[in-house]
């Protein structure tokens, strides 16, 4: 699989005008989604560093919760409530990272990241779920169930903590399956997974 | 009319402020030196609740103490409906969550005032316990999205959705933040969303 690309969120969990934290390898993300589109910057507004998932989102812009700083989807700044008049100069940027959304999971990629991996063309979301280990063996780990399978995809929190997000290929019982998804969570954690 | 000790800071008051706000009951309020003062711990409050502890709340000639008590108290004498505390199968679901509101969840205000008043105590201790506690609503929460619902018990709100709320939302102070629970990101702006809630310092009363 491709590590140009790392899954962060099940889209499900991202509605529209929804923000939501992450933390990529350390990195604070936010990921937010306005006119159906999902967008991951740096959760760091430019003026004085604000968590920009600590704020809203309006007629398809993410704005800052300190001053109302509105960004739009191509991520610059478009209004700045103090200065109602101004034409807000295109260098006042949060930092965006390229996104794309794929098997019902918001990927955030490299700069220049090629194609992302095969998925399945269709999924049922089951569940993201943060786990105490320093990883898992593979990306797109496998389960069979009765009549579909299990993806668990994820990305690492920062050492020793990863973050789980897992879809359903075909059908199951998605109860079910969460709580088979923390029954992995509990292995790994007592460090008895095959 | 009703009246409440206070103080601002703290998430059990701000249970009281929001359950009341979205309930329409106008009451006034004491303003309770809490830190650095410790006027919770003033002959005057000691007499009120021999626990030293906010929020006291008075109505109906009652002095009542623990935040969940004042929650079902207020459902109970406020909301004639019965939605806030329903009296059928989910009752026994609400105490549930009352009871882990002002237990397991509390590690997280406790955490919460190592971190911000200095108070003495295991600050990395009590952060793990209330991670674990947010791990349980998260567990929760998520089953009851993957069901269809929102709420931490049935199909409407109730007292157990705003006992688990503050200290939830309170969990940043303690150095707690959000990113492992998506389905508690997803509650807490239907919480924020409730006709006449109200915020409070670390809680934003708009989104």
């Amino acid at each position: 699989m491709s590590s140009d690309w790392t899954p962060i969120a099940l889209s499900r969990d991202v509605p529209d005008g929804v923000t939501r934290a992450v933390c990529l390898e350390g990195s604070e993300l936010v990921i937010w989604r306005g006119a159906g589109e999902a967008h991951v910057w740096e959760d760091r507004c430019p003026h004085r560093g604000m968590r920009l998932s600590l704020g809203f989102v309006r007629d398809g812009a993410l704005n800052c919760l300190y001053h109302g700083w509105q960004y739009g989807a191509s991520s610059s700044c478009v209004r700045i409530p103090a200065h109602p008049d101004l034409t807000v100069p295109p260098t006042i940027k949060a930092n965006a990272y390229p996104t794309c959304e794929a098997g019902g999971l918001i990927w955030v990629g490299k700069e220049g990241a090629g194609a992302l991996p095969a998925l399945p063309a269709t999924t049922t979301p089951v569940l993201s779920l943060a786990v105490a280990t320093d990883g898992i063996e593979a990306q797109g780990l496998m389960r069979d169930l009765d009549g579909g399978r299990l993806h668990v995809f994820w990305h690492r929190v920062r050492p020793g903590k990863v973050m789980l997000h897992g879809v359903i290929e075909g059908s199951a019982d998605v109860s079910r399956v969460a709580a088979l998804m923390r029954q992995i969570r509990t292995q790994y954690e007592e460090g008895v997974a095959a | 009319m009703p009246k409440l000790y206070d103080y601002v800071l703290s998430g059990s008051c701000y249970k009281v402020r929001l359950m009341t706000a979205l309930l329409g009951v106008t009451y006034e309020t004491q303003a309770i030196d809490f830190y650095p003062g410790r006027e919770h711990k003033s002959p005057a409050m000691l007499a009120l609740n021999p626990l030293g502890q906010l929020p006291v709340f008075e109505d109906y000639g009652l002095v009542l103490r623990d935040a969940q008590a004042i929650l079902c108290h207020l459902a109970n004498r406020h909301d004639p409906a019965g939605t806030w505390l329903p009296r059928d199968q989910r009752f026994g679901q609400v105490m549930m969550w009352l009871g882990f509101a002002g237990g397991e969840l509390m590690a997280v205000s406790a955490a919460r005032m190592v971190s911000m008043l200095g108070y003495p105590g295991d600050l990395e201790a009590l952060r793990a316990k209330g991670r674990m506690a947010m791990r349980v609503i998260e567990d929760h929460l998520s089953d009851r999205q993957l069901a269809g619902g929102i709420w931490a018990v049935g199909d409407t709100p109730t007292i157990a959705d705003i006992a688990l709320f503050p200290y939830v939302m309170l969990s940043h102070d303690a150095g707690i933040g959000h990113e492992d629970y998506p389905a508690i990101n997803l509650w807490q702006r239907q919480v924020r969303r409730l006709p006449g809630f109200v915020g409070m310092p670390g809680i934003p009363d708009y989104f």
